[in-house]
């Protein structure tokens, strides 16, 4: 799991086993400072978030990867533009292209709760920040991620987010 | 009032975690528009759960012996001369502290249980009779013997706490076994933290300190030489270890002392862990690990 959400935070092979290493050895140094308040897995989780954040930070500097320029404000659906959702999901989509072109934050939020399966509360905990905002990146994570996979830029007045 | 024909995606995004109020499920199931805003997000979301490309067993094996290794202190002098300039607490690879609080615990609990004893052998320990007592490879002798710590003399401190050895052989540091093979499972850090906190709280080093060696109460520079010191004098060891034997430190608060926590390998699978009342460099036991 740690190298199945670096991997989707990082968006590529490379990045992602540097992170998921890094966010190995930080548990290991970690492990004397769980002080059992919080579940492993979360514990685990929030040592590994940060390991990634760290060393993406580090390589700030390169592209995107597996994403040219010229793709950025194309979809990610490589056939045509499904909007019914079934179709969605059996596209084949290129889901980290998809995800690598989320701000960070919501990058972050979308992996924990929907590829970890943490509850906001968790999440909240995780990347330590209020559990409303959370909510809140969630949405709005999601939000973009299906305009991008369903090839649709709505303007943002278009549809309601509760939080700007 | 929100119109109905503008899905809230905040909304239907919560609504779809399990996490919306009774009235915004309400809200969102009751309206067409809403549903299939939210089975689009549904869609979406699941997309997040395809499998990503499994790592090869290898891979794995890999990274996991890079992370052990990277969290143990490289075996030499050097890292404790780093420390000491640094004077930052030492972060503890979790499989030292581990094994060392899990070995602190009876420890402390013996030295308590039998500190009259002890006293009246503190202030010499035949080196002769240190090394009987290691002629077993008992694990509970070689405990037993480890309640020693008072196995200092002043005479042997005033001696040798002046000069580290001179020189000396180099380590394989590769022939070291993984710290991990140590760990027993499933161990709960948490109260055995508390469990060495009570012990510590019930006695001992009011009734050590009187007959541990005391050096001078600089912390980051003398427990390591202390350290060493101790090392050399270990009633266990059929020879000394080296500096460089030291494996992994830590300064564990315990009952709001500082505590310098040090594992040294002598040989392949047979480690000592020392206490150190990190506050007064006063070492208060150690113990010999035979996994």
């Amino acid at each position: 799991m740690i190298y199945a959400i670096c991997r989707r935070i990082a968006g590529n092979d490379a990045d992602a086993l540097d992170a998921t290493q890094e966010a190995l050895i930080a548990i290991v140094k970690g492990l004397a400072r769980f002080d059992g308040r919080a579940r492993f897995s979360t514990w685990a989780y929030r040592v590994a978030t940060n390991a990634c954040l760290d060393e993406l930070r580090r390589r700030a500097r390169r592209p995107v990867p597996g994403l040219s320029d010229d793709r950025n404000n194309e979809s990610f659906v490589a056939s045509s533009k499904p909007r019914d959702p079934a179709e969605i999901v059996s596209a084949k989509v290129d889901v980290d292209a998809a995800i690598s072109q989320l701000p960070e934050e919501f990058r972050v939020a979308v992996v924990l709760r929907d590829l970890a399966g943490l509850d906001y509360a968790e999440i909240a905990e995780v990347i330590n920040i209020a559990p409303g905002t959370v909510r809140s990146r969630i949405s709005r994570g999601r939000s973009r991620l299906s305009d991008l996979i369903s090839g649709n830029h709505p303007p943002q007045s278009q549809r309601q987010n509760t939080q700007p | 009032m929100i119109d109905a024909s503008a899905p809230d995606d905040e909304i239907i995004s919560s609504y779809l975690d399990g996490e919306g109020s009774p009235s915004e499920v309400a809200r969102v199931e009751s309206n067409p528009i809403w549903m299939q805003r939210a089975s689009e997000l549904r869609a979406t979301a699941a997309l997040m759960t395809d499998p990503v490309p499994p790592l090869e067993s290898n891979v794995i094996d890999q990274m996991i012996s890079a992370a052990i290794g990277a969290g143990q202190v490289p075996a030499n002098v050097t890292d404790l001369s780093i420390a000491r300039r640094s004077r930052m607490p030492q972060i503890l690879t979790a499989a030292a502290a581990v094994v060392i609080l899990a070995l602190a615990v009876p420890i402390i609990r013996s030295i308590g249980n039998s500190s009259g004893e002890s006293d009246s052998a503190a202030t010499s320990f035949p080196t002769e009779n240190a090394r009987a007592d290691t002629a077993t490879s008992d694990d509970q002798a070689l405990a037993e013997s480890a309640l020693a710590p008072e196995s200092f003399s002043p005479a042997a401190a005033d001696s040798a706490g002046s000069s580290m050895p001179p020189e000396l052989p180099p380590v394989d540091t590769a022939s070291f076994d993984p710290l991990p093979a140590l760990l027993p499972d499933a161990i709960d850090v948490q109260a055995l933290q508390e469990e060495l906190a009570a012990a510590v709280a019930s006695d001992p080093r009011d009734s050590t300190s009187s007959r541990a060696m005391l050096l001078q109460p600089e912390i980051t520079t003398l427990c390591a030489d202390a350290l060493a010191e101790f090392a050399s004098h270990s009633a266990l060891l059929n020879s000394p270890p080296m500096p460089e034997s030291f494996t992994d430190f830590s300064l564990v608060s315990m009952n709001g002392t500082t505590n310098l926590v040090a594992l040294i390998q002598l040989e392949p699978g047979r480690f000592i862990a020392l206490l150190v009342d990190a506050t007064a460099c006063v070492s208060v036991s150690q113990i010999s690990v035979a996994p």
